[in-house]
């Protein structure tokens, strides 16, 4: 049985789902992997994809303890990346 | 887990033996069909999207079932949030496909059937609601596609179908038995029938007593005896045949659609849902109507941002980004667009529980979603035609960029801005002859016309919840009209 070829998530990383992505979401998943690779497994890292932060206001978040909560385009831009970085679709 | 890969969805699909004809004849493989093959890779993004952690918070949910991990198009909506996040997951794949995806007729039936069926046990002490959950769990443990069938070819439309010449007109109960119903008749227009593997028949519209026997509800395998699929045509599809890379527009992916034939399908009772019953029709038809409505609001957002996309880089491309009648246009066709989004988390927002337990949409505001989806996405063409030119419809064949004498005479002279390839001019350029024109327009313009009602549906419907009484009283209230009634 053939599986899937993508990479396994890391269960604490939550993403939006991007329907309306500021920057590419496989660019901006290369840079939460680094920075969050050393985040403890209880806390809930949530990667809004843009200024909506859908995930931040959901009612299934609102009971977890321990959250960081981002956009995106913040920490592409905390990271450093060049323009052409940033706008090169993955 | 519940959840398909891509990959064993289309093995699935080879796994099944349906009766499919095209261009006149039977087909033998139907996944490998150049004109068949984009719409299953199509439905299977559907399967794709949820395996992938970047997408997967729109593409699956918690089943209020089983309590498993599933995929979003088989879930029963539990809350507004649900029914935000399907359109915002519909949006996200209109934009990943560029065309219909299919999965969602039968997304929007589950729904409509699940909250009938409750009310129908209630008030008539019928078991529809249990076999209906029942086969729900199979459906999401096993991550199906479900084609949602519900429009007939209808006949003469001014008659009703027990009055129709051919009594076949709309499909009907030939035959009651202990074990199941016999039924027969067919469903038009139907949205990725040939890549489902199941089909949920519904009642095209509310029916009379005269009429119980096409008050009917049943699911059915897509591959069951009796089931024949013819499918159907669309403009520009043989260019799916000649091998092109560039001519199609969107290689890869596609819309379908297809009549099916029921010849005397016998459906046993633990798949019916609804016998006879008419006096729950009405609510069938519309609140699959409801949640149809409310689903072009994420599809067709999401294409129309491919679409926007395709004139901004054909205006790079041509060398007039930057030029303000082009930037205007680009706006107006982002303005069009969000505006049929923002009616889809409208009513999305507005939704409100069932007696099942399962959410409704806002009728009214889904109505009025769809009917600005039936105007548009026209517009919104009609401007990416306005800002492409007229190369959309005179450029040469993939076939004479190839040629050794012309091919380079035509890369030279139709070149636009120098940063730019022809290549790359002509693929932007097929890509909006698709969506406008070609096979991807079938989704983009005539189905968002006609799919899940005509313009004429939605406006009954918005006349018949649009409490005028109401506007009219404060009209007179305000106008200092004392009231003689």
């Amino acid at each position: 049985m053939k599986r899937s070829a993508h990479k396994g998530p890391r269960d604490n990383i939550k993403y939006c789902g991007n329907c309306n992505p500021d920057l590419h979401p496989k660019y901006v998943r290369t840079i939460v992997d680094t920075i969050f690779k050393d985040t403890e497994p209880d806390t809930l890292v949530l990667i809004n994809g843009c200024a909506r932060e859908c995930l931040t206001k959901s009612k299934a978040i609102q009971s977890v303890q321990k959250i960081i909560s981002v956009n995106a385009r913040e920490i592409v831009e905390k990271d450093g990346a060049s323009n052409n970085r940033r706008n090169n679709g993955l | 887990m519940p959840l398909k890969t891509k990959e064993e969805y289309i093995q699935s699909l080879r796994n099944m033996k349906k009766r499919i004809f095209i261009f006149g004849e039977e087909i033998e493989n139907y996944v490998d069909h150049p004109i068949i093959r984009p719409s299953i890779n199509a439905c299977a993004m559907t399967y794709d999207l949820a395996q992938q952690p970047e997408y997967e918070e729109l593409l699956t949910t918690q089943s209020s079932l089983t309590g498993k991990k599933i995929n979003r198009f088989t879930h029963l909506h539990q809350s507004t949030e649900d029914l935000v996040k399907k359109v915002k997951m519909q949006r996200l794949l209109g934009q990943k496909t560029g065309c219909c995806f299919q999965r969602c007729v039968g997304f929007d039936g589950l729904n409509a059937v699940d909250s009938v069926t409750f009310e129908m046990d209630r008030d008539l002490g019928t078991e529809y609601h249990k076999r209906f959950r029942a086969y729900l769990t199979y459906v999401q443990e096993n991550d199906l596609v479900v084609d949602g069938a519900m429009t007939d070819p209808k006949g003469n439309r001014r008659l009703a179908p027990s009055q129709q010449a051919d009594p076949d007109m709309f499909v009907r109960i030939i035959e009651r038995r202990e074990d199941g119903i016999i039924v027969r008749g067919s469903k038009v227009h139907q949205t990725g029938a040939v890549n489902s593997h199941e089909v949920l028949v519904m009642p095209t519209q509310t029916m009379r007593e005269e009429d119980n026997d096409y008050a009917v509800c049943f699911a059915v395998p897509a591959d069951a005896q009796g089931i024949l699929y013819v499918y159907g045509r669309q403009s520009c599809d043989t260019r799916k045949m000649e091998e092109a890379e560039v001519d199609v527009g969107n290689k890869m992916f596609g819309g379908q659609e297809a009549v099916i034939i029921f010849n005397d399908v016998f459906i046993p009772n633990e798949r019916v849902f609804m016998c006879g019953e008419y006096q729950y029709s009405g609510a069938l038809v519309e609140r699959f109507a409801g949640y149809h409505r409310q689903s072009y609001g994420g599809c067709k957002s999401g294409v129309g941002d491919v679409l926007i996309g395709a004139a901004q880089a054909i205006a790079k491309i041509q060398g007039l980004d930057g030029v303000s009648h082009i930037k205007e246009k680009l706006v107006e066709m982002i303005h069009l667009n969000e505006t049929i989004y923002s009616c889809g988390i409208a009513c999305s927002a507005e939704g409100k529980p069932t007696a099942s337990g399962t959410y409704l949409i806002d009728l009214m505001l889904a109505n009025i979603c769809k009917l600005n989806v039936t105007r548009n996405p026209y517009e919104i063409s009609r401007l990416a035609q306005d800002i492409a030119g007229g190369i959309l419809v005179t450029l040469p064949s993939e076939k004479d960029f190839a040629n050794p004498e012309i091919g380079p005479l035509l890369k030279k002279y139709l070149r636009g801005a120098s940063q730019y390839t022809t290549e790359d001019r002509c693929r932007i350029q097929r890509l909006i002859e698709n969506l406008t024109l070609g096979t991807g327009a079938v989704g983009y313009l005539t189905e968002s016309m006609h799919g899940a009602g005509s313009p004429q549906a939605q406006k009954i419907m918005i006349g018949r919840l649009a409490n005028l009484n109401y506007k009219e009283q404060i009209a007179k209230e305000l106008a200092g009209i004392k009231d003689r009634d």
